[in-house]
């Protein structure tokens, strides 16, 4: 009973695999190939991040959400971003800084109107932030992922998911904070 | 909004959601399609159709993997203790050990059995009324008597020679300070006392049907 259990479940992660990279290779691609500019790495990240969401597909229940899509995104840039680092010395090019991952939108968000809304406040502190942070914040609290299936996700150990999430709890309480003084 | 509620409030979901709308944005599914490497596509294939990992995650911790050696451990055990042929040995190897542990020697002793050392035989000078010794044994290691009565009760003296060194616990024993300022020490077994103490070279016990001053007044004719 098991084994059946556990084969169904095989081949309904297996399905949702195929579905999921038939629905976003191409987005996953391009957002990898904005950042290397080569398109065999662009390949080798997309590559990457499903390597890395293999056995944690079921999660992502509704395939054509936004929510999975953005997760994808999120990982397949992470990857993306670690193939970058690694080939910088041999390219002499300038690093990859967190920054650079900052949206466009940021600047717009910055409006002192709606700064003092809480939720626009926080969508600017998200955009504001280190990448790696915003992107375990994400993982955590939208996306509801454990310490465990973040690590896998991101490609680094579980201790590094919780001193991030430790430290982007901080520099997300402090921008927070640092909005609208005192709370 | 305190600090700790950030993450959990309806804000934060909601900013993360719309932070997910625009990143999403920015990637419209539509648009010009890269063609992708034959190599890529092979690799894809080959990872999309390998078994999930979860499969061997079922046995792979630590803790699942003591978690299921305790329970074959507690299923073992409880095979073990319904089976009487199983359970009389189990329960009879820890009644043994017990008892042998609880007899264990503790005092160093300072016997000397240099040469020309002799085994002398100390016997009680008093017997119990209604008592006579029905046997007697004696080597270079033990003396022992066994009394016996009318109605059947019986008596043991033992004398025993003390190893070198040979250490004694009392711990499970309970200590009485003799008339004769000698250290006894006892236990019950079955209602039945078993009395014993010992000297530089020896230990001596007294044990069967009698009560314990009995056992103490033989005791002291010991000498």
């Amino acid at each position: 009973m098991v084994v059946l259990y556990i084969s169904l479940l095989d081949d309904g992660e297996r399905q949702v695999s195929d579905r999921l990279y038939k629905e976003y290779r191409q987005v996953m691609f391009k957002a990898a190939y904005d950042i290397l500019k080569d398109a065999s790495l662009a390949e080798d990240a997309v590559h990457n991040a499903f390597e890395h969401i293999a056995g944690h597909l079921y999660k992502l229940s509704d395939i054509k959400s936004v929510g999975t899509k953005a997760y994808l995104l999120i990982v397949v840039k992470n990857d993306a971003k670690k193939i970058y680092n690694k080939r910088k010395p041999l390219q002499d090019c300038v690093d990859i800084t967190d920054n650079e991952y900052l949206l466009p939108e940021a600047e717009n968000t910055e409006n002192e109107v709606i700064k003092r809304l809480s939720k626009q406040r926080i969508f600017m502190c998200l955009s504001e932030m280190s990448p790696k942070y915003r992107d375990v914040l994400l993982m955590k609290y939208y996306f509801g992922h454990n310490d465990k299936v973040i690590a896998a996700a991101l490609g680094i150990n579980v201790d590094a998911v919780r001193k991030r999430l430790e430290r982007a709890r901080k520099e997300m309480t402090m921008k927070y904070r640092g909005d609208d003084g005192e709370e | 909004m305190k600090n700790n509620d950030i993450f959990n409030s309806d804000e934060f979901r909601e900013a993360c959601e719309e932070y997910c709308e625009k990143l999403a944005a920015e990637y419209p599914n539509d648009g010009k399609e890269h063609v992708f490497s034959e190599e890529f596509e092979n690799k894809m294939v080959e990872l999309l159709q390998a078994p999930p990992k979860r499969r061997f995650n079922i046995f792979n911790t630590v803790g699942k993997r003591v978690a299921v050696i305790l329970i074959v451990v507690a299923l073992s055990m409880t095979v073990m203790f319904s089976v009487k042929s199983l359970r009389i040995p189990v329960i009879e190897f820890f009644v043994k050990v017990y008892e042998e542990f609880t007899a264990l020697f503790v005092d160093d002793s300072k016997a000397d059995y240099s040469d020309g050392f002799v085994f002398e035989p100390k016997t009680p000078k008093i017997t119990l009324d209604g008592f006579e010794v029905m046997q007697e044994r004696k080597n270079e290691l033990i003396y022992q008597l066994e009394y016996i009565s009318a109605d059947g009760s019986r008596y043991y003296y033992k004398q025993n020679l003390l190893y070198q060194n040979q250490k004694i616990n009392v711990d499970q024993y309970n200590e009485i300070i003799g008339q004769d300022n000698r250290k006894y020490y006892y236990y019950i077994v079955d209602n039945k006392y078993n009395l014993i103490w010992y000297d530089n070279q020896y230990s001596y016990m007294i044990y069967g049907d009698i009560d314990k001053n009995e056992m103490l007044k033989i005791a002291k004719s010991v000498e």
